[in-house]
């Protein structure tokens, strides 16, 4: 007796103390479920929290309009305008950089310094001076990522000139939280820059001396965002307005509403996985419990204890085998935490990200931990409270089996009596081996979903660029220009084939749904850019309508043969009506496409291009670039290679590190289902085993019943695992596309074969761990006691 | 006298669990020598050392000192898997408790060890023997006690053991059952020769025996000879 306990208490830690190895199987299993909510949720708030803070620090604006060109005095008049609580005019630019070690040309977003929205968070160095016209502050990522110092040379082409850049400081700005070049998904933080500097000589680079090119608006408080943009509209309509947009529209803010959309899937799909798997544990320990302790909870009732000392008395057990996974959850929870939001910092320029989860995020785990907890111990519990002392004392009947069935004409078919012992003890109890396949199951699905997420970006990259963009480099002029442009870039050094296309901003409407969208001319048959979709076919594009994407289509509400209201939202803002052609599934890039003769002719304007595909000679590409660095009238270059070197490494980077944790927690559950499931078993069938020794069977022979059950189950589990990882992988992606790029589901033969070594490896770990224990069996104990 | 071939010999064995003051003797020095073909009774109180003896000589359980041959083979000299190949070969058990697996009928619980045994009965021959023909199919919760120690019985014999050793057969059987399987006990050590250790806690059942050895605190006490073997039948308590 422990001093001073009560007996029941007494009783309670030596169970526990016995119960040890489940209860640590149990306990990491419910740990992996805590640890993900608290994770997940304390994500969401911490980044919900730090960009809201961060937007109103750094006073991000509400609305930005771009235009072609306005003089200073529209501010003073767009002051008046009721719900505009302020106005900030700036220059913006499209430039592309020369750095030192890097071969490509780096393209770059190059802004007026700001004054009072989209204020810069200074991380080293100083902002530009007044009247040195040559410095500039640069995005954080980038010179990192570029291996720059402070007071570096960046020879840059702005709007055909090429100027001279020095940079003297580096900043964040709230309105790059993620910085992806356009089109882009993934930041390329080597190729793509932003750069600020001051207004006189951006303004003087782009022969924009009194005068800007973009708004930038705060919002008065409870004024209507759409009515604002209307009137905005309205008013810079005469000085080339494309069109304003609000936050929902900025290309960093919906990335970073993606991650968080991406989180709340994570945690309504992986905690209540772990948390049941938790709970059919926890279900088989205390039913194998109660069974065995049927003659305690007889012979306690007989002396007067109360059956709600009992229920108490196994709820405390079940409490306390769980506790150890909630504080372990939470810590992991929050170690999980921390090391997600330090890997969030590299990917999302925030000037500060704590992960802060808060009490209440914890007490919801412990919450949801303990709903698994009762859901497992109720039926148990409540088997122990029913029994009646005089019930409880008399042994349990002697479990019985039928020969009658379908399943027993199985068993006869075996050849020997252990695999009859191994069959029959499985379909004496149908739900736990079930509960046990599912476990199983679910531990495979968990791992093939997430690794097939490599798969799917692969198939993305395949689909994007090697059947879609095949061109090594995508050029977009400064300005339109004429057919001529095709003779001067066919002269570049290295080019080997060379398309144009043709691309105009506007506003589709269709009753009362708009959007905003780039409307792409392509050449039909054109070898560079094709449109691929999601299931790799290959559209031309229609002389008779637009193709359009999905997602595009769901905003519009537009079905193909449907007619859609165009107007054009730069140059002669030319409006003319379209029918949908087509509408399509595509993982990324071209949303609105048609045929380029027809686009032209909507526009009234001859061989017209906006910019260029290139395919290059095979190793002429450093030579190509060097050229480009030179040529003034390319406003902004992509290069294929490195966006797919940027996307693989980033891949790398987040995906590799959510896999490993994700393998490992399917590890976890198929060692706790197996090993708990093994346990019980052992239990359950000592006697047999004992018996099988005692008649002469070897450790081999006898461990046989005991591992053969659990290969049988982890073989059901398989196929039922892996169909269910495909469609959790399909589920996921599915649930992980936004209106910025869908992803599509393949998941790969390596995958599903790594599916099957993943439970394979873990369940042959526990049946190493179970074989031990039942090789050291007390055959003589085991036989004598009654069961 | 010469009863025949010895089975068994032990010389000075002893059992002990624990060490020092606390140590607990099972077995004090027990010699011994089993004549092949005998029905031997294992009296004495609980904790006496019959079922430690028992428990040696099956080779379930090892010696701390001493001594123990099977015929040619030192028992004591095996390790476990050297033991396992002896209960394998030659040893047949019954306890009190029948230790049937449940999930298998009686017929496949015979045939757990004539799948393993070299040259087994057929299960229904051995379930015959000891009246069970008709109870092939039936599973251990189907049958009554008596029957389920009688298939333990047909189970432990169909390999045809040298040797059977029932750890109180009848412990948990009413009086008229217990008839019935002491009766199949007999039948085996009088028809296939089968040298048969019975321990019990009932003196009456030492009449059927050949030789009577009592035991007292890890110790014979007594080794005795019955003129006369009575017939189970006879027997009742």
């Amino acid at each position: 007796m422990i001093k001073g306990v009560p007996p029941l208490t007494a009783k309670l830690l030596r169970d526990l103390w016995r119960l040890r190895a489940q209860a640590l199987a149990i306990a990491l299993v419910m740990a992996a479920g805590v640890g993900m909510v608290v994770m997940s949720y304390g994500m969401i708030r911490s980044l919900e929290a730090t960009r809201e803070a961060y937007y109103q620090r750094y006073a991000l604006a509400d609305l930005w309009a771009p235009l072609r060109r306005a003089p200073d005095s529209l501010v003073r008049d767009l002051r008046a305008l009721p719900g505009i609580a302020g106005v900030e005019s700036r220059v913006s630019a499209h430039a592309t950089l020369d750095v030192a070690g890097i071969a490509e040309p780096v393209s770059a977003r190059i802004h007026s310094l700001p004054v009072s929205l989209n204020r810069l968070v200074l991380r080293s160095g100083r902002l530009p001076r007044d009247g040195r016209g040559d410095e500039v502050v640069a995005s954080e990522l980038f010179v990192k990522a570029a291996r720059l110092s402070l007071g570096d040379r960046l020879p840059t082409l702005v709007h055909g000139k090429r100027i001279e850049l020095t940079l003297v400081g580096t900043a964040l700005s709230p309105e790059y939280v993620y910085a992806v070049a356009p089109g882009q998904i993934f930041p390329d933080n080597r190729r793509f820059a932003v750069l600020w500097m001051g207004r006189e000589p951006l303004s003087a680079a782009l022969d924009m001396r009194d005068g800007f090119n973009e708004l930038l608006v705060h919002l008065a408080p409870g004024a209507s965002k759409d009515e604002v943009i209307r009137r905005l509209d309205l008013a810079a309509a005469q000085y080339g307005a494309a069109g304003a947009y609000g936050r929902d529209l900025l290309v960093s803010d919906r990335f970073v509403s993606s991650e968080i959309d991406q989180l709340r899937t994570t945690v309504e799909i992986l905690p209540p996985i772990f948390l049941g798997v938790a709970a059919f544990l926890l279900n088989i320990l205390l039913a194998r419990l109660v069974d065995t302790e049927r003659e305690v909870i007889g012979l306690l009732k007989a002396f007067g204890y109360r059956s709600t000392a009992i229920v108490a008395h196994y709820a405390q057990l079940a409490l306390l085998l769980s506790l150890g996974g909630v504080l372990a959850g939470w810590g992991l929870g929050a170690w999980m935490g921390r090391g997600i939001a330090g890997m969030y910092q590299d990917f999302y320029s925030f000037p500060f990200l704590t992960f802060v989860a808060g009490i209440d995020i914890y007490l919801i785990a412990a919450g949801l931990a303990l709903l698994a907890v009762l859901a497992g111990a109720a039926m148990a519990v409540w088997r122990a409270q029913r029994l009646t002392p005089a019930e409880a004392m008399r042994p349990p009947s002697p479990p019985r089996y039928s020969r009658r069935g379908i399943s027993d004409r199985v068993v006869r078919i075996m050849p020997d009596e252990p695999s009859r012992m191994i069959l029959r003890g499985l379909f004496r109890r149908p739900l736990r081996s079930l509960a046990s396949v599912a476990g199983l199951a679910a531990a495979c699905a968990l791992y093939v979903a997430s690794a097939s997420s490599t798969d799917n970006i692969d198939r993305m990259i395949q689909l994007t660029f090697e059947r879609g963009q095949r061109a090594d480099l995508s050029l977009t002029f400064a300005e339109p220009r004429d057919a001529h442009v095709l003779r001067e870039l066919a002269s570049l050094p290295g080019v080997q084939r060379i398309e144009t296309w043709r691309g105009v901003p506007v506003e589709l409407t269709r009753g009362p749904h708009r959007a905003r969208e780039t409307l792409l001319g392509l050449a039909q048959g054109a070898e560079l850019m094709r449109l691929v979709t999601l299931d790799g076919t290959q559209i031309e594009p229609s002389r008779h309508g637009v193709i359009i994407s999905s997602q595009l289509a769901r905003k519009l509400d537009a079905r193909a043969g449907d007619t859609i209201d165009v107007r054009v939202t730069e140059g002669e803002r030319q409006r003319f009506s379209v029918q949908v052609a087509q509408v399509i599934d595509v993982p990324l890039g071209a949303s609105l496409a048609i045929e380029r003769g027809a686009l032209a002719r909507y526009l009234h304007e001859g061989e017209v291009a906006s910019g260029a595909y290139i395919m290059a000679e095979p190793g002429q590409l450093g030579a190509l670039y060097t050229a480009l660095k030179q040529t003034p009238m390319v406003a902004g270059v992509s290069v294929a290679s490195a966006a797919l070197r940027g996307i693989r490494e980033t891949i790398a980077e987040s995906m590799g590190i959510v896999t490993l944790f994700n393998t490992l927690f399917a590890m976890l559950i198929v060692v706790g289902v197996s090993y708990t499931s093994a346990r019980i078993s052992l239990s359950e069938r000592a006697r047999d085993l004992a018996s099988m020794r005692v008649l002469g069977y070897r450790k081999g022979e006898a461990g046989f019943v005991l591992l053969g059950e659990q290969a049988l189950l982890a073989l059901a589990a398989l196929p039922l695992g892996l169909a269910l990882g495909v469609a959790l992988s399909r589920y996921i992606a599915a649930s992980f596309s936004s209106d910025l790029f869908l992803i599509p589901s393949a998941v790969s033969a390596r995958t599903l074969g790594e599916g099957v070594v993943v439970v394979a490896l873990a369940a042959a770990a526990t049946a190493w761990l179970i074989r031990r224990s039942a090789d050291r069996l007390d055959l003589v104990r085991a036989l004598k006691t009654r069961e | 006298m010469d009863h025949g071939e010895a089975i068994y010999r032990s010389m000075g064995l002893t059992k002990s669990y624990g060490e020092g003051a606390t140590a607990v003797h099972a077995l004090r020095g027990v010699d011994l020598t089993v004549h092949k073909g005998e029905m031997l009774v294992l009296l004495g109180p609980s904790g006496s050392g019959k079922s430690t003896l028992l428990n040696i000589l099956g080779g379930l359980d090892a010696a701390t000192s001493g001594q123990a041959w099977f015929g040619d083979l030192e028992l004591t000299a095996l390790d476990a898997d050297g033991l396992t190949e002896y209960r394998r070969a030659s040893i047949g058990f019954v306890f009190q408790f029948y230790n049937l697996i449940a999930s298998l009928t009686a017929r496949e619980n015979v045939q757990l060890i004539t799948d393993i045994a070299e040259d087994p009965m057929a299960p229904e021959a051995a379930l015959a023997m000891v009246g069970l023909e008709d109870r092939l199919d039936h599973f251990p919760a189907q049958l009554s006690g008596g029957e389920q120690q009688r298939v333990a019985i047909a189970r432990a014999i169909a390999k045809r053991p040298a040797v059977l050793l029932c750890d109180e057969p009848t412990g948990a059987l009413d009086s008229a059952t217990g008839a019935r399987v002491l009766t199949a006990l007999d039948t085996i050590n009088r028809e296939v020769g089968t040298t048969v250790f019975i321990i019990t806690h009932n003196a009456v059942i030492a009449d059927m025996a050949d030789e009577v050895i009592r035991f007292a605190d890890g110790a014979i006490a007594s080794h005795s000879r019955n003129a006369v073997r009575r017939s189970p039948a006879e027997l009742s308590w």
